[in-house]
């Protein structure tokens, strides 16, 4: 098979684009267990969550996607940190597989709350039918935006995290709680502000996919499951990894689509899992630091 | 006005239920203002769960601790480290991930501390030059020598009132362990004062004004450093041991 | 779960050691008897659907269209030839769950004796419920789609559904006729399928009939995994790339919306896209692709739209049935409507409640469309050799105005078909 520019063109955009919104989706996922070294599954049950509260908005008519996001996002970040004061408070403390049985637990209901409330029917925005299109590359307004959106917010929260003072001390905390503590550092309160922003990212997450994808209760499932895998490639508690990790998933599938099928790309992307767990456990990008 | 009639720290009676090697029944030491004061001890003596109980990171389970005149008993390490109470934890217990540069400046802890970071940092340099050097380096690669002054420094970054030092030369080298305690000289001449926990007895007896022997949990003897150095009991402590 | 698995051991033990006694005192007495059934006697057959779990619209909807027939015999004087006994059905939920399937068609068979069954509406449960009916030498008639069913070679499972075989094969067929009647230029085919049992099978199916016809060039078979399909200009971009002028498709709602939005956004003009029923006569469908829809050939066994040209007694059943539940007959309401009545006239056809002599009247059971009034897909019931319905044929449907618009064959075609599909830059 040969493929014209336009073609090539096409999936490495569109490829791109879709990846950071996956990363979008796994940054929060990954901000979480760096802090609080928690395995958060029912993030993608935030996102889920949220999916439907702009379906809702938008259907009645009260906003835009957008304005529906810039709701979601801030009253998301507020009930995270009640979540991280009350369901989440005594999760860190429980051992791993109980911790993950826990959140996976979370998880479901979530979802199958979803499933009661708003029945499993498929759900799916109509889009504005604007597209840019240059050299044969078509690309919807919608997906420009959640792309550039996903980028924006993956830079933001870089530069909060390696630029301000509370940033910082949340990665310390993530890098080493005990020493934290004994500096002073208030981890139970960073590990409140991670939560919240965590649910900040997922309201960002939750938005963007709804303006792009289709979207059914189980849904939710996949995307722990996305995250999941993008997180691991990516170092699990390395957040802008994750984010660029999400955008190589994207590239990946985009390309394993166009020489194979997304079948074959979805089990590479399985399989390429194992090998980054078998070879480089602390993701791609990692470094390692000896303590 | 009362930081000069009061000491800044004074435990009586202090209780810690922790483990059976790290118990702590009943220790009583004081730190006046200026002071540098050193806890001895062999291993397992109760010195690092005494500061960590004051700290706050451990539960009291009886005693007394007032820190510039406030009862402490129930307050977080948090809290402590806000009113000017530093410690310079056993281990280092950096953020290896971090820049070193970050963990000075995670270190200024307080509004106070953050308003005068830069200042703060200046001296920090001063006083470890090797650390302006690699202040762009991860805090995890660095040698055993200079994660131990980061510790400091980061300490110091804080402006503590206090500065608790928890066996600062375990580990390393004696040319290195030389170098760090030429440091804390300095910081003592500065005027802050310190308590340190120290298994080398002869760097700390230099240091320090006054100290304290603990064992088996119990303070057992006090006194300026020049009485304990001549004491007996000190050397059957520690000679054996070290 | 191994206390409930070991009760139902025991039950089915007692339960065998009783229908042996049963089955013994029934010989003797068949000695003294004449074999006819008292007027009270009812008929126990058994009906296993999802009422619970994934196919539990399709259970439901089933259910509702065997309540339908078997009540309306029984008001008019039940089976005659059974001295006017009613029809019971005995119901139960196999949840969408193969053991669940198992275990409920066994204890409809051993317990509750029934003497036929009708199921299972939905392929998974079908395949290990027929094997127990097999097992039992108990005639039932199925209403699931899936074509492999019927390529197991069991003797007393029956198929009334039209089949992913005939549906595949009716988009190929109509394709061909496009090429003839509407000259439409077709060169290069593709086959995109969800990668579940539904769209692989219709996969393999496609690709034979593609093969048979010989002229087309397969340039490309693309399977994708319907759950984890985020976004679909991936598939759509590589489709375009090859220049494919009719695409066969296999989806579920949810990626056959994604892959139409994406031809749509990458303008991929088609002669015809095809689908064996799947996502596009679900209303969710239309539902949220709106215009962008239009034009999506689907090929099914039933369809509401094709009530209007019904005979005047299958259209009088579907106007019952809508008036009964207040919905309109989906395609497993048809299938089933159809299945139970061919249950029915085999049950007519019989002088005692023995399940042999039901399997031998359902064997030869040749309804024509028009002739019972409870069979309302076209043309009517009579089985090949592989008891699949050889009567049953696929009609041809389009949307056209977001409707689901029947365009083929003529005598049922309400609109003529738009092939090829207007480009998408001409669609505003």
């Amino acid at each position: 098979m040969e493929f014209s520019p336009s073609v090539i063109g096409q999936m490495l955009f569109t490829g791109a684009l879709m990846g950071s919104i996956y990363g979008a989706v796994a940054m929060g996922f990954s901000l979480i267990f760096g802090v609080a070294k928690i395995i958060n599954f029912a993030h993608a049950g935030v996102v889920l969550w949220v999916m439907y509260g702009v379906l809702v908005a938008v259907r009645s008519g009260v906003a835009h996607p957008y304005v529906a996001g810039l709701v979601a996002i801030p009253l998301c970040y507020v009930i995270g940190h009640g979540v991280q004061r009350t369901l989440m408070a005594r999760v860190s403390a429980m051992s791993d597989d109980m911790q993950i049985i826990y959140t996976f637990g979370l998880l479901l209901v979530l979802t199958y709350m979803a499933q009661f409330f708003f029945g499993p029917d498929v759900h799916f925005l109509p889009s504005s039918g604007l597209a840019v299109e240059f050299g044969g590359v078509v690309l919807q307004v919608e997906t420009i935006i959640a792309g550039a959106l996903a980028l924006g917010s993956a830079l933001a929260l870089h530069a909060f995290l390696s630029r301000t003072w509370l940033g910082k001390a949340i990665r310390a905390s993530a890098d080493n709680r005990r020493g934290a503590t004994l500096m002073g550092l208030d981890v139970v309160r960073l590990s409140r502000v991670a939560m919240a922003l965590s649910f900040a990212l997922a309201a960002l997450a939750g938005t963007i996919l709804v303006t792009v994808t289709t979207f059914y209760p189980l849904r939710g499932l996949e995307l722990a499951v996305l995250a999941f895998v993008i997180v691991v490639l990516g170092g699990m508690d390395n957040v802008f990894a994750s984010f660029v990790a999400g955008v190589l998933i994207g590239m990946f599938e985009a390309l394993g689509t166009l020489l194979f099928s997304p079948s074959i790309a979805h089990m590479a992307i399985y399989a390429m899992i194992f090998a980054v767990l078998l070879v480089r456990p602390q993701g791609l990008f990692r470094r390692r630091a000896t303590k | 006005m009362s930081t000069t009639l009061s000491p800044i720290l004074s435990v009586e009676r202090l209780r810690v239920k922790y483990d059976l090697f790290e118990a702590v029944f009943d220790v009583s030491f004081e730190v006046w203002p200026g002071e540098a004061v050193c806890l001895l001890g062999s291993n397992g003596a109760g010195k690092t769960t005494s500061l960590r109980a004051i700290l706050g990171a451990l539960p009291i389970a009886g005693g007394r601790v007032c820190f510039l005149g406030d009862d402490t008993s129930g307050k977080s390490p948090g809290a402590m480290t806000m009113r000017g109470m530093i410690y310079v934890p056993e281990g280092r217990e950096l953020f290896p991930s971090l820049t070193v540069l970050e963990n000075l400046e995670l270190g200024a802890i307080t509004r106070e501390a953050r308003a005068r970071t830069r200042a703060s940092l200046e001296l920090a340099c001063e006083l470890f030059p090797i650390l302006a050097e690699r202040r762009m380096q991860l805090a995890g690669t660095l040698s055993g020598g200079q994660q131990q002054m980061l510790a400091i420094a980061r300490g110091l970054m804080g402006l503590p009132r206090l500065l608790m030092l928890d066996e600062p030369s375990l580990g390393l080298a004696p040319v290195v362990v030389e170098q760090v305690y030429a440091a804390l000289g300095r910081i003592v001449r500065s005027g802050t004062p310190i308590i340190l926990v120290e298994q080398h007895v002869h760097q700390a007896l230099e240091l320090c004004q006054r100290g304290y022997v603990l064992e088996g949990g119990r303070t057992v003897q006090q006194g300026s450093t020049a009485e304990l150095a001549g004491s007996d009991r000190l050397r059957s402590a520690y000679l054996g041991v070290n | 779960m191994e206390k409930d698995q070991h009760s139902i051991g025991q039950d089915n033990r007692r339960w065998t050691r009783r229908t042996v006694l049963k089955q013994a005192a029934a010989v003797a007495g068949a000695a003294f008897l004449p074999r006819f059934a008292s007027a009270a006697t009812e008929i126990p057959i058994g009906v296993v659907v999802g009422l619970t779990g994934a196919a539990a619209d399709y259970g439901r909807d089933a259910l509702r269209a065997f309540e339908l027939v078997a009540d309306r015999v029984n008001l008019s004087g039940g089976i005659k030839s059974l001295g006017g006994a009613k029809i019971k059905l005995l119901v139960a939920d196999h949840q969408t769950d193969l053991r669940v399937a198992s275990s409920e068609t066994e204890r409809l068979i051993t317990r509750e004796n029934v003497l036929g069954i009708l199921g299972w509406a939905a392929s998974g449960p079908a395949r290990v419920g027929s094997e127990v009916g097999e097992r039992y030498q108990v005639p039932s008639i199925d209403t699931s789609v899936d074509y492999k069913l019927t390529e197991r070679g069991l003797k007393y499972f029956y198929r009334a559904a039209i089949n992913t075989r005939q549906t595949c094969n009716r988009g190929v067929e109509f394709v061909q006729e496009m090429e003839k009647t509407q000259g439409a230029a077709v060169k290069r085919v593709a086959i995109v399928h969800e990668d579940l049992a539904y769209g692989t099978g219709a996969g393999d199916l496609f690709k034979e009939a593609i093969e048979r016809v010989g002229r087309w060039q397969l340039v490309d078979r693309v399977a994708y995994t319907a759950a984890k399909l985020t976004e679909a200009t991936g598939i759509v971009n590589k489709l375009k790339a090859q220049n494919v002028d009719v695409v066969f498709q296999a989806s579920y709602p949810a990626d056959g919306i994604l892959i139409q939005r994406a031809m749509k956004q990458l303008r991929l003009d088609l002669v015809a896209n095809v689908h064996p029923a799947g996502a596009p006569p679900n209303l969710q469908y239309v539902g949220n692709l709106k215009s962008d829809a239009n034009y999506v050939i689907t090929t099914l066994g039933w369809t509401s739209s094709m009530a209007e040209r019904l005979p005047a007694g299958a259209k009088a059943t579907v106007d019952e049935y809508t008036k009964r539940y207040k919905v309109a007959v989906q395609d497993q309401a048809g299938y089933s409507l159809s299945a139970a009545a061919a249950m029915v006239a085999a049950l007519s056809r019989i002088k005692s409640l023995d399940r042999a002599e039901l399997w031998q009247a359902i064997d030869k059971i040749d309804l024509s469309f028009g002739q019972d009034p409870n069979v309302i897909i076209p043309f009517g019931i009579k089985w090949d050799e592989k008891h699949d319905n050889a009567k049953a044929q696929a009609v041809v449907t389009q949307i056209l105005g977001q409707q689901l618009v029947v365009v083929s064959p003529k005598d049922l075609a309400l609109q003529a078909p738009v092939v090829p599909a207007p480009s998408w830059n001409k669609r505003g």
